[in-house]
């Protein structure tokens, strides 16, 4: 007969869910920093000027107006949010580092000339390598056919990114997967092509944008890769 | 091809009952599935694909005892049904609480294989949760078939914790043998609130009368709640199709069960679909009429001294059909929408317009200011403006952005026609010619040269010039869940809509239904918007 398993035994569905949650407002909260940045884009290319106004407060007071308004939830008042404690802790965490990304670059971001360099991308990857290795938790920005091979995806990666370039997907719904064998979440959430990202990632393919890579020819509205967040889970 | 049978399908649900009673025979049922018996009163959970497009159902209990059912309530979104059979004193089983579901926990799958003439107990364990689109899902790794598909998985206690089904597929695509995908049960929760004297506080309880829960007298309690769903599907009876077994998996997406107190209006306003799209004279008829509620209106509202604000247009209360069936998925389903009396810019906010906040110091400048600080194009609609932007003006002013439905109705009127000026692609590709003649301009035109474009109430511009901010977020599946009386969109999002195809648009895009959408923060060249206005 089937034996009864203990309670403590293995990781309940509720904390899974708690777990996804978690998972989905960090790549949300790094996804706004990133169109923070893109937001910026246009004072950093205009040579001539040393400051580009995107001070660490500036930006910081703009990270949490954009997060408000995409997740609902305020990062100055976190302890008011109704999320998991382990989402309020890690959040916080990715809202300094994202912040200090920002503080570190500031000689990059006043460069007289014109800076080419601190695009959301770039940012995204600074944030979540500091991200994963202060806390442990892996985010990770990555494509079918990523610029940097280091964003390549891997299986399961790969899976949820032919699934998101699928038009009949869902549009921003995440894919995720918590294996009893991983013992890990898994959450894969989808980007999408907006008039902004058509200027390096549109057409006309091949040809080369500003920082010299062959644009894609993504069109408006395409899956355009996607954040993907492993949380391990404690049992 | 595939939306002929859609109609088709439509068509024979509606005779539904004329056929029945025409063929009193009729075709027998088929196994279709498995299912679970919830509550003593006659209530039987099971998958909703089981029991979609049928026109009979029989549940089969244990001792093969047939019972026929009706859908009371389905969510074809999670792939749940629950069923009525006329029967009481039924043996149920109690429901788990699936949040404390375990991975790695074991767990027992019972159903009717399809070929087999008994039930089947299967043990496995929960390998898996997977999300994936709108379902998220136990994987069990059980070998089962296709039938027991509806039918329970139990926890070791014996309570219910999932529904099997086989509407989810594993993301990488391979099917891996001995995998499984049950719905928690905890998503049953609306359906189950449809039996009125069901005891939400009794899940998760156990089992009530098995006190030495005896292994063998356990599995057999499992077992007698465990039934077989047999039905004769729609297919089944067309007189061009060969009855065939098993029965297909409803290409119709089983908008056939219309369920009282189903959860998701399955078939709200599906309706119009099947109606022909209105000739050019039965449009300006409707014109004429809606002319006439407008001028009614607006004289009632004189008569208590209000007058239109400059520039705006009355749109009078009322329903109109919001969406269109044969569009991109966004914007299906077509279905009816109450919005209340308001006032809309009969034009987009122009250059002028907007320059005056700005030197009154209530907006900013537009983010590009090549076009605003153009002479030439004071009276061209203002672009490179953000939603925030957008929005500030109108505030600026007093007024606000009007929302998706607002826009739409003032677009579309009542009639469900494709573009403002009815249903012609014509029009717009006469239009077209003659403005490739004389070279595209930059973007935008001067508003009200887009005469042809006026829609019945009297608003210009508001298809081929720019593309306008509306006050809502956006999502893909709002019409699905949205409020029928002034919807306002979803609570939040990532992105904006954005309403009315620009002038190098496709006649997809032009359409009155088309939805747009972007980051609030994007600005361009082709973007404007214009407000709107409660009445007082």
């Amino acid at each position: 007969m089937v034996k009864e398993t203990g309670s403590d035994a293995g990781i309940a569905f509720q904390t899974i869910l708690e777990v996804e949650q978690t998972a989905r407002l960090l790549a949300i909260l790094l996804d706004s920093g990133r169109a923070v940045i893109n937001e910026n884009q246009a004072p950093f290319d205009a040579p001539g000027t040393s400051n580009k106004g995107l001070a660490p407060d500036v930006f910081e007071q703009q990270l949490t107006d954009m997060f408000r308004s995409r997740s609902g939830i305020d990062l100055q008042d976190l302890n008011a949010a109704q999320v998991p404690t382990q989402a309020k802790k890690l959040m916080k965490e990715l809202a300094v580092i994202s912040r200090q990304v920002v503080a570190d670059a500031q000689p990059e971001i006043n460069q007289s000339s014109g800076t080419r360099g601190f695009l959301p991308a770039i940012f995204g990857e600074r944030v979540a390598s500091r991200f994963t290795e202060r806390t442990g938790v892996r985010i990770k920005q990555t494509t079918l056919v990523p610029r940097n091979p280091a964003n390549a995806p891997d299986s399961t990666e790969r899976s949820a990114l032919e699934l998101f370039a699928d038009p009949s997907y869902p549009r921003e719904k995440p894919i995720s997967e918590t294996t009893a064998k991983s013992g890990m979440l898994r959450l894969m959430f989808p980007l999408y092509t907006t008039r902004r990202c058509l200027d390096c990632h549109g057409e006309p393919k091949g040809t080369l944008d500003r920082t010299g890579f062959p644009r894609e020819g993504l069109k408006l509205g395409q899956n355009a890769g996607a954040i993907s967040v492993m949380i391990p889970i404690a049992k | 091809m595939k939306s002929v049978a859609l109609t088709i399908g439509l068509l024979m649900i509606g005779l539904g009952s004329a056929w029945a009673a025409e063929r009193v025979a009729g075709p027998s049922e088929k196994p279709a599935g498995s299912g679970m018996i919830i509550h003593p009163d006659g209530y039987v959970l099971t998958a909703y694909h089981v029991v979609a497009n049928a026109r009979r159902i029989v549940v089969v209990a244990s001792g093969e005892f047939r019972m026929p059912g009706v859908v009371i309530s389905a969510d074809p979104e999670h792939d749940l049904a629950l069923l009525k059979v006329e029967t009481v004193g039924l043996a149920g089983a109690p429901l788990g609480y699936a949040g404390a579901v375990q991975l790695d926990q074991e767990v027992v799958v019972v159903g009717f294989p399809f070929g087999l003439r008994e039930v089947s107990v299967t043990r496995g364990r929960i390998a898996a949760v997977r999300t994936k689109g709108v379902q998220r899902v136990f994987q069990v790794d059980a070998a089962v078939n296709p039938g027991n598909s509806g039918g329970p998985v139990f926890n070791a206690r014996g309570e219910v914790v999932g529904v099997l089904t086989t509407k989810f597929s594993h993301p990488s695509g391979i099917v891996p043998e001995g995998m499984a995908f049950a719905v928690p049960v905890s998503y049953a929760t609306p359906l189950l609130a449809n039996i009125e004297s069901f005891d939400f506080t009794a899940i998760g309880k156990g089992r009530k009368k098995l006190k030495e829960s005896n292994g063998q007298s356990l599995v057999q309690a499992m077992v007698r709640a465990a039934v077989r769903i047999e039905t004769a599907r729609v297919a089944d009876v067309a007189p061009s199709q060969q009855a065939a077994s098993p029965p297909p998996e409803s290409s119709a997406k089983g908008e056939a069960v219309r369920a009282p107190g189903s959860r998701e209006p399955v078939a709200r306003g599906r309706d119009s679909s099947s109606i022909p799209l209105p000739d050019e004279a039965a449009v300006q008829k409707v014109n004429e009429q809606l002319r006439l509620v407008q001028r009614d209106e607006l004289e009632r509202l004189g008569q208590r001294g209000i007058r239109p604000p400059d520039q705006m247009v009355l749109i009078p209360a009322g329903e109109f059909s919001m969406g269109a069936e044969d569009g991109l998925p966004d914007s299906r389903p077509m279905h009816r929408v109450y919005v209340s009396a308001y006032w809309l810019d009969k034009y987009p906010v122009k250059n002028r317009q907007y320059r005056q906040c700005v030197e009154a110091g209530g907006c900013p400048f537009p983010k590009d200011r090549s076009s605003y600080d153009d002479t030439a194009r004071a009276d061209h609609p203002v672009t490179n403006v953000m939603w925030n932007q957008a929005r500030g003006y109108c505030r600026w002013l007093g007024r606000r952005l009007p929302t998706e439905a607002e826009w739409e109705k003032a677009a579309r009127g009542t009639d469900g026609r494709l573009y403002p000026w009815g249903n012609s692609d014509e029009v717009f590709k006469a239009r077209a010619r003659a403005v490739e003649q004389q070279l595209m301009k930059n973007g935008t035109d001067s508003v009200g040269t887009g005469e042809f474009a006026v829609s019945p109430y009297g608003v210009a511009d508001l298809v081929g010039n720019v593309s306008e901010w509306v006050s809502d977020w956006y999502a893909e599946d709002y019409y699905r869940s949205a409020p029928v009386r002034d919807p306002q969109g979803p609570v939040r999002g990532s992105f904006r809509v954005l309403r009315g195809g620009e002038s190098g648009d496709r006649l997809l895009e032009l359409r009155a239904s088309y939805r747009g959408w972007d980051d609030m923060t994007y600005w361009g060249p082709s973007l404007g918007f214009r407000c709107a206005e409660d009445l007082p």
